[in-house]
């Protein structure tokens, strides 16, 4: 498969456990895929004027710029138009998941307390990025 | 006069001078008397009448000798007086004719004429004498007088009221028929005496009447006296009115007390039934503690109650209460009051009076309108009552209640936070525990004793129920949140779904469902949910060894009292039964508190929030929700819903 490419994660959080655990993870199911950390939503949205993300995780609570509030800049940017878009958060309420549809995000993930659940999510998620070769999930 | 006793007839002759001088003298003599004189021949002719008569009549003597007198009387009385004078002169018998005689000035005066027969010393027959009186006046007095005492016949019988007179002299005493019917005597019965006057009289009133007899006599007043007698033969009591006038002789003697008496019992009574219904009022408007007040028609106060005095401090206000009302209230008060008389209507407002101390309290002002027969607003009657304590005490209560309110709803904003935190704060580092106790036992689960994979199990099961419990906690607040909705559900449905999520544990425990005549719920699903899930999940847990579960759910509609309110109401009872190990009933109600729990957590995994949740669902819902249990023999939960 077209491996020449690098395909590039981001992932917006603000609790540095949780992106080390998604970083582990990641490296564990999608070795070839490379994860870029940022602390909050307003770290991304200025990440992401240089750089084009394959795909992008985000927290909720976050200071300055939350999730919800990145979510729908990005959509509304040209380069977040088209990309994958998940909120990754502790809520598991019915609420923030309807809210993520209404904005447009790709998913809502629930941050699961077992590792073997997190592996599963992320190799679903990076399957499909590579068999679509970047295109919208 | 001597010389005119002489006999006319023997003045012949040379005694014709003599005779002349004699008759010249009758003429001077008759013509001074100061009445009409006239003389007959045996004939009936008129042969002499004095000057009298000319002034009288207007006559000239050839006009009325003979015959012609007779047209001066009226003609209705000529016939009559000429066959009177005509027959008397023919038997010589004397005679009166009451006639009216037309006077010069043509107007007609009764006159009585009265003639006697003359006879000469040897008893011839010589024809009358007589005189001619005018009793016009006299006349016409007596007439006037029958008419008054007619017409004061006709009025106090009419009037039903006696007349009487009092001689003073004699003290006797005068009764009309009337009178004595009045009495109770017989109206025929005579010798009534003044001691038959007096002994009817009731002896308390006996003093006053006398007193006034006396008093009219001193003050030459009017008499009047008001009085009880106890009737002559039948002893009925009655109320009397005496009303009478002295007369005096020339000397200002009295003569004689005329006067009436009329029944006044009828009137009486009526007066005093008024009089009592009255004191009535008066003794019931004295006795409340509110200020009553009667007005007229425009307003004007006849009556006001004591409490009035003690409250304003005065009677005399000038414009009534308006003057006492607070500035801020006057103007309403009076366009209120006013549009209330204006619309004739029963009408209240609240106002604040100053009182004698110059403090101001609010009252509440009601008034009715009084109407006679024909709807007529005659009167007004009203009150003041003093709601100060009750207007100051809402106002508290108002202030009060606002205040809880809004703590309240600080406190609820305290349980949103709580919840808040609790949702991302609270369960972060739970969930980070778990996380890491996995990726021990994930990465390094071969380089661990099995001590310490044991130890690392229990601190995952712990972390498991403190999620649980925040959850529980995060539910038991949110449902105070939650809106109600009112959505039809399909309750076998609902259970089809607890069923699939409770698979596992029912196919462990081997469970069998009961269900019969499942109607339709209503409310919000999600919560109607939780309840039934609670419940279920409650029946498989808490079940006896070896004893497979038996979960009974039944429902029914029932017309119930509602919580808040007074009208029947259509609800569904929902029976959910098992045959786990039940409870006392003595802990029936303790079982829905937060964090009850009744059993160690060792037997019966829990966060004692199930129940308690289970019951917020259905309060917020407006139901109820009661536990029966036999401990060792089952539970039974009876939920009523409003349908």
């Amino acid at each position: 498969m077209g491996l020449e490419k690098n395909y590039t994660i981001i992932l917006a959080d603000d609790d540095f456990d949780d992106a080390e655990l998604f970083e582990s993870v990641l490296a564990d199911v999608a070795p070839n895929v490379k994860f870029v950390h940022v602390e909050d939503g307003r770290d991304l949205l200025r990440l992401t004027e240089t750089l084009l993300p394959d795909a992008v995780f985000l927290d909720i609570n976050m200071p300055r710029v939350d999730g919800w509030q990145c979510l729908k800049q990005l959509r509304e940017s040209m380069i977040g138009e088209r990309i994958p878009i998940f909120m990754y958060s502790t809520s598991s309420h019915a609420r923030d998941q309807q809210l993520s549809r209404e904005l447009g995000a790709s998913g809502f993930i629930t941050k699961p307390s077992e590792i073997k659940v997190l592996q599963q999510v992320l190799t679903d998620i990076t399957r499909q990025l590579l068999d679509g070769d970047g295109a919208a999930v | 006069m001597s010389e005119y006793s002489g006999d006319k007839r023997d003045i012949t002759g040379s005694a014709h001078r003599a005779s002349a001088n004699s008759e010249n003298y009758f003429r001077q003599l008759t013509d001074t008397i100061p009445a009409i004189v006239w003389i007959t021949d045996p004939s009936g002719y008129c042969t002499y009448l004095n000057q009298n008569w000319f002034e009288f009549t207007g006559q000239q003597e050839h006009q009325a000798l003979g015959y012609g007198w007779l047209d001066a009387t009226h003609p209705d009385d000529k016939q009559m007086s000429a066959d009177i004078f005509l027959a008397a002169n023919a038997a010589k018998k004397p005679f009166r004719i009451v006639y009216r005689l037309k006077r010069h000035d043509g107007q007609y005066r009764w006159c009585t004429d009265t003639g006697r027969p003359k006879f000469n010393a040897a008893g011839d027959y010589e024809g009358m004498i007589g005189t001619v009186v005018d009793i016009h006046d006299e006349r016409m007095a007596a007439e006037k007088l029958r008419n008054i005492s007619a017409h004061l016949q006709l009025a106090t019988t009419a009037s039903n009221a006696g007349t009487w007179q009092l001689d003073v002299k004699t003290q006797t005493l005068t009764w009309s028929e009337y009178h004595k019917k009045m009495w109770g005597y017989d109206p025929g019965q005579q010798n009534l005496v003044y001691e038959d006057w007096h002994k009817v009289i009731f002896p308390e009133d006996r003093e006053d009447a006398f007193y006034q007899v006396a008093r009219a006599l001193e003050t030459r007043e009017q008499y009047e006296a008001v009085y009880r007698i106890k009737r002559a033969g039948d002893g009925v009591m009655r109320w009397m009115k005496s009303l009478g006038r002295y007369d005096y002789d020339a000397n200002g003697d009295p003569l004689v007390l005329t006067g009436i008496t009329i029944d006044i019992t009828e009137e009486r009574n009526a007066i005093e039934a008024i009089r009592q219904k009255e004191q009535k009022f008066r003794l019931l408007a004295e006795n409340l503690p509110q200020i009553i007040w009667v007005s007229d028609f425009f307003g004007n106060h006849e009556y006001r109650s004591s409490r009035w005095i003690e409250y304003f401090g005065t009677d005399e206000l000038e414009h009534g209460w308006i003057s006492s009302c607070h500035p801020q209230d006057r103007e309403r008060a009076e366009s209120e009051w006013n549009r209330g008389k204006q619309e004739q209507r029963p009408f209240q407002f609240e106002v604040r009076l100053k009182d004698a101390h110059g403090n101001y309290r609010w009252h509440r002002s009601v008034a009715e309108p009084i109407t006679d027969d024909q709807g007529t607003v005659v009167k007004w009657v009203g009150a003041f009552i003093d709601i100060h304590d009750m207007k100051t005490l809402e106002d508290q209560l108002n202030t009060l209640v606002a205040r809880r309110t809004s703590e309240l709803a600080r406190s609820n904003e305290d349980l949103q936070q709580f919840a808040h935190v609790a949702s991302h704060d609270l369960k972060e580092p739970v969930r980070k525990v778990k996380t890491f106790i996995d990726r021990l036992l994930h990465e390094f689960k071969d380089d661990l004793p099995e001590k310490a994979v044991n130890y690392l199990s229990r601190i995952d099961r712990a972390s498991d129920r403190m999620q649980d419990m925040i959850n529980g906690v995060l539910d038991f607040a949110r449902i105070d949140t939650s809106r109600i909705e009112q959505q039809t559900i399909d309750f076998e449905d609902l259970l089809m779904k607890i069923r699939e999520d409770l698979e596992l544990v029912t196919t462990e425990s081997k469970a069998q469902f009961i269900y019969s005549n499942l109607l339709p719920l209503k409310g919000t699903p999600i919560l109607i949910y939780q309840l039934f899930y609670n419940l279920v999940s409650n029946s498989l847990k808490f079940i006896r060894p070896e004893v497979p579960p038996v979960v009974k759910i039944s429902t029914q509609r029932i017309q119930l009292q509602p919580v808040d309110g007074t009208e029947l109401g259509s609800f569904i009872r929902i029976t959910v039964e098992d045959n786990g190990i039940g409870f006392p009933n003595s802990h029936a109600e303790d079982i829905f508190k937060t964090f009850t729990r009744l059993h160690s957590r060792d037997r019966f995994e829990g966060t004692g929030l199930g129940l308690a949740l289970c019951r917020k669902i259905v309060d917020r819902h407006g139901g109820t929700i009661v536990a029966e249990g036999v401990e060792g023999k089952g539970a039974k939960f009876t939920i009523d819903l409003p349908d």
